[in-house]
């Protein structure tokens, strides 16, 4: 990282002199009252809420008050399978959605460099953005009509004679899962796919251009190519895709209320209602506690990685 | 003509990328259609369309949801505009200017990033409920206000791009360092902070999580939360009513996408890479 100097180009004071500079401090406090608003808003609204989760993870907390009850609350996390089972619907979704993440929208951020015409590039680019302007709730409470008795999945499978296979998609425990991971098929809108895209303009030119002339096809051109110089976006998605999973649990929510039963549960609803529903604040805290332990393993994979990458350029 | 036989060559590309456009755009499609019907259109031709299209469903919708358009303006508005302003003091403050603490103060803003908002759901709350403010436009805006991690670190990185120079005969000319933040920051960094800005409103656009937990009282609420609630709530619309008041819901970021549209996807992917 390059040194940032003082402006005035006078060399700041080494820290281990004695007597404090006076005049200089004086002369840079207005430096610390510019970033003091949000260190005490990260500090009240983050480091706060981050480290009294952690301890009261390890309490019982009531309208009365809270108690300490050590590792109880972990206990009850790691004894009940119900909870346990979420996580398993938790590494469903993570893993379907990484694995998606890896093939659709590259897939069309391929075909989309591979026209000839700019302009035609642009507009596919924007046909395949347009629809994020549709709030997700929104988007998700279509997909619930959909999957609904007389929704829109049964009434295309009777059309093409398939009624036999028509059902509540949202009730019937041993697919509840399926219909989850496939709201929002085909998993290309959005602004994964335009990573990928920046990701091949940024392939030099002149190695594309040899390849051509060396008469590689184009789908020798995309696997020898394209695909191994894609592998940082790529590498980035997976663990924007794991992040997102962790700590998001809107669709269970709203698709299903992890129903029917537990079959659709995840760890983060699960927090949800220990708030809203079951007033269990030390469980829920636990819960959110181990989410945000495996946030972490997730962020410090990425920095390495990333770091890594960086070294090697 | 050679451009015609090379637009003529991308036509199996575009079949293909219509293949994946057909399925993307359908729930936008089911959704425009079913708003257009009243009970009897929908039981008898649930999924296309049908004359006439019938905009009462709008008018009841719209009912229900108005109220919700002044609480998102004043939670989004206030909530992005602390985060454009602090953030962009503090970015601004970490990248110009050497001072003891700068470097712990870079990591302390960006160690954020690490901890998404809701793994510290219930604390949260609980802070919340302490601080008596459910139910208060505030318990939106302040957790809102202080996810300023992801606006400061793209101001950093532009910040930091700046000029050495430019800096240095401002301040010979005596210019203190707000001064050189009012004047020359702002200024400069005016494009990208639209880009974070749209950005930001479309990420509380969509949030629905920490809203439904925190306002209750119906005149508060945001209008997905007011989204959700029509939906699943005691009296269950008709589904034209239900896709009117989620066209109603878009109707904004539509807006928004059509008069910004590059700064829009410009925001949008700094925000998938960085956030």
């Amino acid at each position: 990282m390059a040194k940032y100097d003082t402006i005035a180009g006078e060399t700041a004071p080494a820290l281990s002199r004695k007597s404090i500079n006076w005049e200089r401090l004086r002369h840079i406090s207005p430096l610390y009252l510019m970033v003091l608003p949000t260190i005490v808003m990260l500090l009240i609204f983050f480091y706060y809420p981050a480290i009294n989760g952690f301890l009261t993870s390890f309490q019982y907390v009531d309208v009365r008050g809270s108690q300490w009850v050590g590792l109880e609350n972990y206990q009850r996390l790691f004894s009940d399978t119900r909870l346990l089972q979420s996580f398993r619907n938790l590494a469903f979704l993570a893993v379907f959605n990484v694995c998606v993440v890896v093939t659709m929208p590259l897939i069309v951020a391929v075909l989309i460099f591979r026209l000839k015409s700019m302009t035609a590039q642009y507009w596919w680019r924007i046909v395949f953005v347009i629809p994020i302007v549709v709030p997700s709730v929104a988007i998700i409470l279509v997909w619930r009509w959909m999957y609904s008795a007389d929704g829109g999945l049964n009434i295309l499978l009777s059309a093409v004679g398939l009624g036999s296979l028509t059902r509540s998609w949202l009730g019937d425990r041993d697919v509840v899962m399926w219909a989850l991971v496939f709201t929002n098929f085909p998993w290309v809108a959005g602004i994964n796919f335009l990573i990928y895209y920046a990701g091949l303009q940024d392939i030099q030119q002149e190695v594309l251009d040899a390849a051509v002339v060396d008469g590689a096809s184009s789908f020798r051109r995309f696997r020898s190519i394209e695909l191994p110089l894609l592998r940082p976006q790529m590498r980035l998605l997976v663990l924007l895709t794991l992040v997102f999973w962790l700590r998001s649990f809107e669709l269970p929510l709203i698709m299903t209320n992890g129903g029917p039963g537990f079959a659709s549960m995840v760890p983060g609803l699960r927090m949800y209602y220990a708030i809203n529903r079951d007033f269990d604040l030390g469980y829920g805290s636990a819960i959110g506690t181990i989410l945000f332990l495996l946030v972490l393993v997730v962020t410090v994979m990425q920095i390495r990685l990333t770091r890594s990458r960086d070294d090697a350029i | 003509m050679p451009t015609l036989r090379i637009l003529r060559r991308d036509i199996p590309l575009h079949l293909v990328l219509l293949l994946f456009a057909l399925p993307t755009f359908f729930p936008v499609f089911v959704m425009l259609s079913i708003s257009g019907k009243d009970f009897f259109q929908y039981g008898q031709q649930p999924l296309l369309p049908t004359l006439p299209f019938n905009f009462s469903n709008y008018e009841i919708a719209w009912s229900f949801m108005s109220s919700t358009y002044l609480n998102n303006t004043i939670i989004i508005g206030v909530g992005v505009a602390a985060i454009l302003l602090f953030g962009s003091l503090t970015a601004f403050s970490l990248a110009r200017f050497e001072f003891p603490g700068r470097r712990a103060l870079f990591y302390f803003v960006l160690a954020v990033l690490a901890i998404p908002s809701t793994v510290i759901l219930v604390p949260l709350f609980m802070l919340m409920v302490r601080l008596d403010l459910l139910n208060t436009y505030w318990a939106v805006i302040l957790p809102y206000a202080a996810s300023q991690s992801f606006a400061i670190l793209v101001l950093y990185t532009f910040f930091s791009t700046l000029s050495k120079e430019l800096f240095e005969s401002a301040q010979i000319d005596g210019a203190g360092f707000f001064d050189m933040y009012i004047h020359m920051g702002l200024p400069l960094a005016r494009p990208i902070m639209s880009a974070i800005g749209v950005f930001l409103i479309w990420l509380f656009w969509n949030d629905y999580i920490w809203p439904s937990l925190v306002l209750s009282d119906p005149e508060l609420q945001t209008v997905a939360l007011k989204l959700v609630v029509f939906y699943l709530g005691r009296g269950i619309p008709e589904p034209g009513q239900g896709m009117a008041a989620s066209v109603i819901s878009s109707i904004p970021l539509v807006l928004l996408f059509l008069v910004s549209m590059r700064t829009f996807i410009a925001g949008l992917t700094a925000g998938a890479i960085k956030g």
